[in-house]
């Protein structure tokens, strides 16, 4: 699993959040450290913040689609059209922050099941 | 737009329901307008529009219900939701559920023009394609149960004899059945026939 988060509080928190769950984590802080990796491998789903300040949500989306990588986008209430966009584009779901940890967890879980069956 | 494409608004708001008639009048298109979910609903058929520009908000059924009720009818229309109320999980859902766009007020008139000819033209594409496939699909009905037997063959790749001395029939016979299926189906290579399967779901 990547997560991918620019604020440094969220991002310990939601890998905190998901290797309590069992998951293995590899937490990033910009979008393009994780094109990087996804030229070398194939993780299982993509966590990532929508705003980052060195990627667009739609260029991180393309990259994660080309390996068919799901991911799931968070964001803030005013990125209605932001999120309408990435998930029309393929996202597998846009969470608005906050957002209950129950719901982002389920969603991985339902991602890894359609992943691995 | 080449022909003069029908808009369908549904919104309880009549000065929204105006504005909107009058934005698209001059933009040349022609719509239709309902106070209701329920006054849509009523008709006694699907009107055939090219896309509902539809209110999530409105008493009585709101704009996802009958979303829902018009995927239950297995409804191809476009919908492009207006919302007032930018909502992220409300607008992921009815994207995830196959609306075609979600639009929050306030917007700007050549956004909805936009949205609204993009969902004009992917409703024409997919109806294309939908009617190309009906064709396919009554051609097919037309092969008789031997000429279906050898296309099934011949799209598995198997040569004229090696068809005759599975299905127990004469190299000849197999050339007929073989020229008629090409005939009726209107392919004009293997290659097509095997693109055509492929569009019908049939598997060799």
């Amino acid at each position: 699993m990547m997560l991918v988060e620019p604020d440094k509080d969220v991002r310990l928190a939601l890998t905190t959040l998901l290797e309590n769950q069992g998951w293995q984590v590899a937490a990033l802080d910009n979008g393009e450290a994780l094109e990087k990796i996804l030229k070398e491998a194939t993780p299982l789903a993509v966590v990532c913040e929508a705003s980052l300040p060195d990627k667009s949500a739609s260029n991180v989306l393309e990259a994660c689609r080309r390996r068919q990588v799901p991911i799931v986008f968070l964001g803030h209430q005013t990125e209605v059209q932001s999120a309408v966009d990435l998930v029309r584009m393929g996202a597998e779901d846009f969470l608005e922050k906050p957002f209950p940890q129950a719901r982002l967890l389920k969603l991985l879980d339902r991602i890894a099941q359609k992943h691995v069956g | 737009m080449s022909e003069r494409a029908h808009v369908c608004i549904i919104d309880d708001d009549e000065a929204v329901r105006e504005a909107l008639r009058v934005l698209l009048f001059a933009e040349g298109y022609q719509s239709c307008q309902f106070a209701s979910a329920d006054e849509f609903l009523a008709l006694e058929s699907e009107p055939e529009v090219d896309v509902i520009l539809l209110d999530i908000r409105m008493p009585g059924m709101d704009g996802m219900e009958l979303h829902k009720e018009l995927i239950a009818r297995k409804s191809k229309i476009p919908v492009i939701f207006i919302t007032g109320h930018g909502d992220i999980p409300l607008a992921v859902a009815a994207i995830q559920r196959g609306a075609f766009d979600f639009l929050t007020k306030p917007f700007e008139n050549g956004e909805l023009m936009e949205k609204i000819d993009a969902a004009i033209q992917r409703y024409r594409e997919t109806r294309e394609a939908l009617e190309e496939l009906e064709e396919l699909q009554g051609r097919y009905s037309s092969l008789t149960a031997r000429e279906t037997d050898v296309m099934m063959k011949i799209i598995a790749g198997y040569s004229n004899k090696k068809v005759a001395n599975t299905l127990n029939i004469s190299p000849r016979t197999v050339e007929i059945h073989r020229s008629r299926v090409m005939e009726k189906m209107g392919a004009d290579s293997v290659a097509v026939l095997v693109r055509m399967a492929g569009a019908l779901g049939i598997e060799s």
